[in-house]
C-alpha cells in the first residue's frame, strides 16, 4: 500500500502545480537560521556560526539535486526538466537551432515522401485481399526469343488456360477502352473516361466488391447479352452527385445506353489509375486466331498450391497449345508474375534510386547537426563544468544533452513532417505521369498513411539518438575534464572532437560524391536523349484526338469520309500548312503492331516480322516531316481498296528505312508484295516507298514500321496532326470547331502540340535527373555547410595558436594555406572514398542512362573538379578569418 | 557516495527519524537533525542532500505527514509527525533491527574475545 501511495505522489509531483522547490528553499532557509542561531548560543561570532552552518549543509542546490531525484519516478521530472532547459538553451541561439532544424527537415522529410511513394508502389501497390496469391499472366517466348516481360495475352489462350489450369482458384482477363461520356442532360459536351472490358470473374478473382449493387454475371458476359456497366465510385459522385438508385440509370458511352448495375468502392481503379468504367468483355469466337495478343489476364492461387507448381502447369498448357498449332504465334511458357511486382517493375529502378538518394541526404543531414552539436557541446565545456560542480553526476549530463539533441530532432521531424506533407501531394500528382508515359498503372496516394507517419517517427527517433548520442557524450566527458579547469577553454580539448568531426565531414563528402555523380549521369543521359533525332520535325505542330462512337460510323468508308472532310476543313484554315490523320502518334508509345511476311520469302517456322502497324492520311508525311526516301507518298486512291472491302483488290503500304535495309538491303523494296499474318490467302500489299525512321521511345534503336493508307483499326479513335506557321496552341479553337461542324456530339480531347509529346518521351529522364540533380545540389550545400562549419569551429578554437603563430612571425599567407589545407583533408579523404563507392555502384543505374557509360570518364573527373572548388570555397571564407586573428587579442586571452 | 551505500544509509536514517519523531512528536527539519546529531553524540551529521529526500521518501510513502508551522525563530517550518502506518514500520523495524544486531552481535563477538 506505501508502495502505492508512494507512486501516485511521484507520479503526480511533476504536475501538481505546487512550486515544491520553493517550499524546499523556505525549509532549507528556516534550517540555516536554526542553524545558525544554535551556532550562536554555542558561543561563534556572528560570521563563524554562518559559515558552520553553510558548510554542515552544503549547498541548497546539491539538495534540491538530490530531493528531485527521490522525488519523482527518477526521470518525469527529470525530462521535463531537460526539455524545458533544453527549450531555452535553443531559444539562446536561434541560428543554429534554425539551421539544425530546416537541415533535419529537409532529410526527414524528403525521406518520409520518398518512403511513402515506394510504399504505395512497391510494398503495399493495390488494395486487393491476399494481394500476394494475385499474379499476373503473361505469354512469353513468342517470337522464340525469351524475353522475360512477355506479351499480352491473347483470347483463345485465355479461354484456353482458363478451362485447362488447376492451379488458380479464378482467372480473369481485361483489357482498357476509352468511351465518349454522354452527358446526361444532352446538352454539354461529351468527355472522354478511360474504362476497362472485362471477363465477369474480374471482381471475384481480385476480391473486391462493389458499395452499391452487384458486379457481372456470366450471363452478361456472353454475346448479345444487353449492355450492363460498373461505375467508380468517383463518377457515381461527380456525374450522379452520389444519387440513390444508381442502379437503375443508364450511363451514355459512345452513343449507347448501359444499364448501370453497381457502384465501386472508393480508390478501387484498376487497371489504370483513371478507370472509371467497367463492362463486360465480349467473348471471342473460337476460330480467331491466337495471334491477337491483347488482353491483361490475372489469376487468383488456389490455396496450397505453390508458385512453382502453378508456374509448371502453365507452361504445360502452353506447351500443349503450341503442339496442337505449331503455326501459331502463341506462348512457349507462360509468365506468372506477382501482381505487386508487376504493377511497381517499371518504376523500382528509378524509386530505389530516388531512396539511396534521399537516404544520403538524411545522413548528410544527420552528420552537420552531429557536427553542430559537437561543436556547441564543446563550446559550452563551461557550463557542463560549473554543473558537474554543483553535483550533476555524468549519466544526468548525458542525459540532458540527449534530451536536447532529441528535442532537436522533434522540432526537426515536425517541420519535416509538413515539408513531407506538401512533397507528397506533388509527388503524388506528378511522379505517375512523369515516370510512367505509356502505361498508367502507378498509384501514389497523395495523403500520408500512417505507415509513413511511423516510419518517420522511427527515423527521426533512431538518427536523433544516433546524432546525438556521440556529441552528447563527448560534451558530457569535457564537462568532467573542465571541472578540473574551470576556464573550460584548453588548448587540447579539441583536438580529438576536431577529429571525429573531420571523419564526419570526410562522411559526408563522399555521400555527396555518390549523388554528385549519379545525378551527373542522369544529366548526361537527359542531354543524349535531347539530342535524339526522333525522325519527325516536331516543331509548329498540334495534334489531337478523336473517336468516332461505332454505332454512327460504322463503316471504314463512313469513317474515311469523316477524317477526310476533317482534313479538307482544317487545310482550309489560315495558319496551316498541312493537315492529316494517324491511329498512333510518333513518340506516344509502343501501342500497335503487327506481323507480316513478304510474298515469295517464306519466314522459318516459329520466326516472325513483327514491325509496327500505322494507318497514315497521304498527307501525313509531309505534315509530321517524315522524309519519303524512296517511291511516293500514299494518295487518296491507296485506300480504296481497303474502304471498298474488295477481298483481291491490292492495297498500298509504306515502310520504314530499317524495315527496308534489313530485308531489301540491296534498296530494291518498292514493288514487293506483302500481306499480313498468318493467312495466305490474306489481301496482298505492294510496297509504294520507303519513309525515314521514327522512334517510338528516345533512345531506342528504330524498330520495323509499316504504314497503311486508311484508317481500320476497330476503335476508331485518331489523332489529327496540324502543321502551322503559327504557335500552334493558338489553332486549338479552330481545330475544336471544325469537328463540332462536323459532329456536335464529338469530344476533342488530348489536345498537345508535337514538342509536348516528345518532352513527355524524356519525361521519366527528365523527372529522375531533376529530382537526383537537385538532391544532389542539396547534398552539397549541406556538404559545404558542414565543412565551412567545423572550419570555423577549428579556427575559434585555435584562435590561440594562430595567433601565437603570427606573433612569432608567421606570414598571413602561411596561415591561410595552413587553414585551407585543414579544410581540404578531410574532404579529400571524403571525395577519394565517394569516388571509389560510385565507381563500384555505378552500374546499378546502367537501366536508367542513357548513351553514357555508369563509369563515364567526364562524370567521374567533373564531378570531383566542382566539389574541390566548392571545398576550398567553404575552407576559404574561414581561413580568411583566421587570417584577421589579432596576435595581440589572442594572446592577452591566454 | 555509491547509490548501494546510500541506500543502507536512507534505511537505517528512516528508522532514526522515525523513532525521533515518537519519542519528541512533530518537530521541523532542523529539530529532527539536532536530536539525532545530539543522539549520535555528533557522531553524525546531517546536511541537506541527506535529511530532506529520507523526509519526503517518508512522507511519499505516508510513514509521515507535514504541515506548515512557525518556528521558535518565528519562521516558516514544515513540521514532520509520524502517522500510524508510521508507529507499525517502527515497530516492526525496531524488532528486525534487534533480531540482525543479536545475530550479528553472535557472529562478531567471540571473535572479539578471542582478540
Amino acid at each position: 500500500m506505501a508502495t502505492f501511495h508512494s507512486l501516485i505522489s511521484r507520479l503526480a509531483a511533476p504536475f501538481s502545480g505546487r512550486s515544491w522547490s520553493g517550499d524546499l528553499n523556505a525549509e532549507f532557509e528556516t534550517h540555516l537560521q536554526l542553524q545558525i542561531d544554535a551556532n550562536l548560543r554555542a558561543g561563534m561570532s556572528e560570521r563563524e556560526a554562518r559559515r558552520a552552518a553553510l558548510d554542515k549543509l552544503g549547498a541548497p542546490a546539491v539538495g534540491v539535486e538530490a530531493y528531485r531525484e527521490r522525488m519523482v519516478f527518477g526521470w518525469l521530472d527529470t525530462l521535463l526538466r531537460d526539455v524545458r532547459y533544453g527549450l531555452r538553451s535553443m531559444r539562446r541561439s536561434p541560428g543554429f537551432v534554425t539551421v539544425a532544424i530546416l537541415t533535419l527537415a529537409l532529410g526527414i522529410g524528403a525521406n518520409t515522401a520518398m518512403f511513402s511513394v515506394i510504399y504505395a508502389t512497391l510494398v503495399h501497390p493495390l488494395p486487393f485481399p491476399d494481394l500476394d496469391r494475385l499474379y499476373v499472366l503473361r505469354e512469353q517466348g513468342l517470337m522464340g526469343n525469351d524475353s522475360n516481360v512477355g506479351n499480352p495475352v491473347s483470347p483463345r489462350n485465355y479461354l484456353d488456360w482458363q478451362a485447362a489450369n488447376k492451379s488458380f482458384s479464378s482467372m480473369a482477363a481485361l483489357r482498357g477502352s476509352e468511351y465518349n461520356l454522354g452527358s446526361n442532360d444532352g446538352h454539354s459536351r461529351p468527355e472522354r473516361v478511360y474504362g476497362a472490358v472485362c471477363s465477369y470473374t474480374l471482381f471475384g478473382t481480385l476480391g473486391v466488391k462493389p458499395v452499391i449493387g452487384r458486379t457481372f454475371t456470366a450471363d452478361e458476359d456472353k454475346k448479345g447479352a444487353p449492355h450492363v456497366a460498373l461505375i467508380s465510385y468517383g463518377l457515381w459522385q461527380s456525374h450522379f452527385g452520389g444519387a440513390a438508385g444508381i442502379t437503375h440509370r443508364t450511363i451514355r458511352l459512345d452513343g449507347e445506353e448501359y444499364s448501370i448495375v453497381g457502384v465501386m468502392p472508393p480508390g478501387f481503379s484498376y487497371p489504370a489509375r483513371d478507370t472509371v468504367i467497367w463492362s463486360p468483355l465480349l467473348p471471342v469466337s473460337s476460330t480467331e486466331g491466337r495471334g491477337n495478343h491483347q488482353l491483361l489476364a490475372v489469376a487468383r492461387l488456389r490455396p496450397g498450391v505453390t508458385l512453382a507448381h502453378a508456374q509448371a502447369e502453365m507452361n504445360l498448357i502452353a506447351k500443349n497449345i503450341l503442339a496442337s498449332e505449331p503455326d501459331a504465334l502463341t506462348a512457349r511458357t507462360v509468365g506468372v508474375i506477382p501482381m505487386a511486382e508487376y504493377v511497381g517493375k517499371r518504376s523500382s529502378t528509378i524509386l530505389l534510386t530516388l531512396l539511396a538518394a534521399v537516404a544520403c541526404l538524411l545522413l548528410i543531414a544527420c552528420v552537420n547537426v552531429a557536427n553542430l552539436l559537437l561543436a556547441r557541446g564543446s563550446r559550452r565545456a563551461r557550463e557542463f563544468g560549473v554543473r558537474v560542480a554543483l553535483g550533476a553526476g555524468r549519466g544526468r549530463l548525458l542525459r540532458q544533452l540527449l534530451t536536447e539533441g532529441l528535442l532537436l530532432f522533434a522540432c526537426g521531424a515536425l517541420a519535416g513532417l509538413a515539408f513531407a506533407c506538401g512533397l507528397n501531394v506533388l509527388l503524388a500528382h506528378y511522379l505517375p505521369r512523369l515516370l510512367n508515359s505509356a502505361d498508367i498503372d502507378l498509384f501514389i496516394p497523395s495523403v500520408l498513411d500512417w505507415h509513413a507517419l511511423l516510419f518517420m517517427l522511427l527515423c527521426a527517433a533512431v538518427v536523433g539518438a544516433a546524432t546525438s548520442l556521440l556529441p552528447a557524450w563527448r560534451a558530457a566527458r569535457l564537462g568532467a575534464v573542465s571541472n578540473a579547469d574551470a576556464s573550460g577553454r584548453t588548448a587540447t580539448g579539441g583536438r580529438k572532437s576536431h577529429r571525429t568531426q573531420n571523419t564526419l565531414v570526410a562522411g559526408e563528402v563522399a555521400l555527396c560524391t555518390l549523388l554528385l555523380v549519379a545525378a551527373g549521369l542522369l544529366a548526361r543521359s537527359l542531354y543524349n536523349l535531347q539530342r535524339v533525332d526522333p525522325g519527325v520535325r516536331t516543331g509548329n505542330v498540334l495534334t489531337a484526338t478523336v473517336a468516332l462512337p461505332g454505332k454512327q460510323y460504322a463503316t471504314q468508308r463512313a469513317v474515311s469520309g469523316f477524317t477526310q472532310q476533317l482534313i479538307d476543313r482544317l487545310a482550309a484554315t489560315p495558319g496551316v500548312v498541312s493537315a492529316a490523320t494517324i491511329d498512333v502518334l510518333p513518340l506516344d508509345g509502343w501501342q500497335n503492331d503487327t506481323t507480316i511476311e513478304i510474298d515469295g520469302r517464306p519466314m522459318p517456322r516459329g520466326q516472325w516480322i513483327d514491325p509496327m502497324h500505322r494507318e497514315a492520311s497521304p498527307t501525313y508525311f509531309a505534315t509530321m516531316g517524315i522524309p519519303i526516301l524512296q517511291g511516293r507518298a500514299f494518295t487518296v486512291q491507296d485506300s480504296e481498296p481497303i474502304l471498298s472491302s474488295e477481298p483481291h483488290g491490292m492495297g498500298a503500304v509504306i515502310i520504314n528505312k530499317a524495315l527496308a535495309q534489313r530485308f531489301w538491303p540491296r534498296g530494291d523494296a518498292v514493288g514487293c508484295l506483302i500481306h499480313y499474318g498468318d493467312a495466305p490467302g490474306a489481301r496482298r500489299y505492294q510496297i509504294v516507298g520507303v519513309v525515314g525512321d521514327v522512334t517510338y521511345q528516345l533512345g531506342n534503336a528504330p524498330d520495323f514500321v509499316v504504314y497503311t493508307a486508311a484508317l481500320d483499326g476497330e476503335s476508331q479513335a485518331f489523332h489529327i496532326v496540324v502543321r502551322t506557321t503559327l504557335d500552334p496552341l493558338a489553332l486549338a479553337p479552330a481545330l475544336r470547331a471544325a469537328v463540332k461542324d462536323l459532329d456536335s456530339g464529338l469530344p476533342v480531347f488530348a489536345i498537345r502540340t508535337m514538342d509536348e509529346v516528345a518532352s513527355q518521351n524524356a519525361a521519366p529522364t527528365r523527372c529522375t535527373s531533376f529530382l537526383l540533380g537537385s538532391l544532389a545540389l542539396l547534398a552539397l550545400l549541406l556538404a559545404s555547410i558542414g565543412l565551412y562549419g567545423v572550419l570555423s569551429y577549428g579556427v575559434e578554437q585555435q584562435r590561440n595558436e594562430i595567433g601565437l603563430r603570427i606573433a612569432l612571425g608567421s606570414s598571413r599567407a602561411q596561415v591561410l594555406r595552413r587553414v585551407v589545407a585543414q579544410g581540404l583533408r578531410p574532404a579529400l579523404a571524403g571525395l577519394a572514398a565517394g569516388l571509389l563507392a560510385a565507381f563500384a555502384l555505378a552500374k546499378l543505374l546502367a537501366s536508367l542512362l542513357y548513351g553514357v557509360a555508369p563509369r563515364d570518364l567526364s562524370t567521374f573527373t567533373a564531378v570531383p573538379l566542382a566539389l574541390l572548388g566548392v571545398a576550398l570555397l567553404a575552407s576559404f571564407v574561414p581561413a580568411w578569418r583566421a587570417t584577421r586573428v589579432d596576435p595581440m587579442a589572442a594572446l592577452r586571452c591566454e | 557516495m555509491g547509490s548501494g551505500k546510500a541506500d543502507v544509509w536512507l534505511g537505517t536514517l528512516s528508522l532514526m527519524i522515525l523513532k525521533t519523531l515518537q519519542t519528541m512528536g512533530p518537530l521541523h527539519g532542523y529539530g529532527i537533525a539536532r536530536r539525532i546529531e545530539q543522539t549520535s553524540q555528533d557522531r553524525l551529521a546531517l546536511n541537506y542532500g541527506t535529511l530532506y529526500p529520507a523526509l519526503l521518501k517518508l512522507e511519499q510513502d505516508r510513514h509521515v505527514r507535514s504541515e506548515w508551522g512557525v518556528s521558535e525563530n518565528n519562521r516558516k517550518a514544515k513540521f514532520y509527525a509520524i502517522t500510524p502506518a508510521g508507529l507499525e514500520r517502527l515497530a516492526k523495524e525496531e524488532r528486525d533491527w534487534a533480531e540482525t544486531a543479536s545475530i550479528v552481535a553472535c557472529f562478531l563477538s567471540p571473535r572479539e574475545k578471542d582478540a
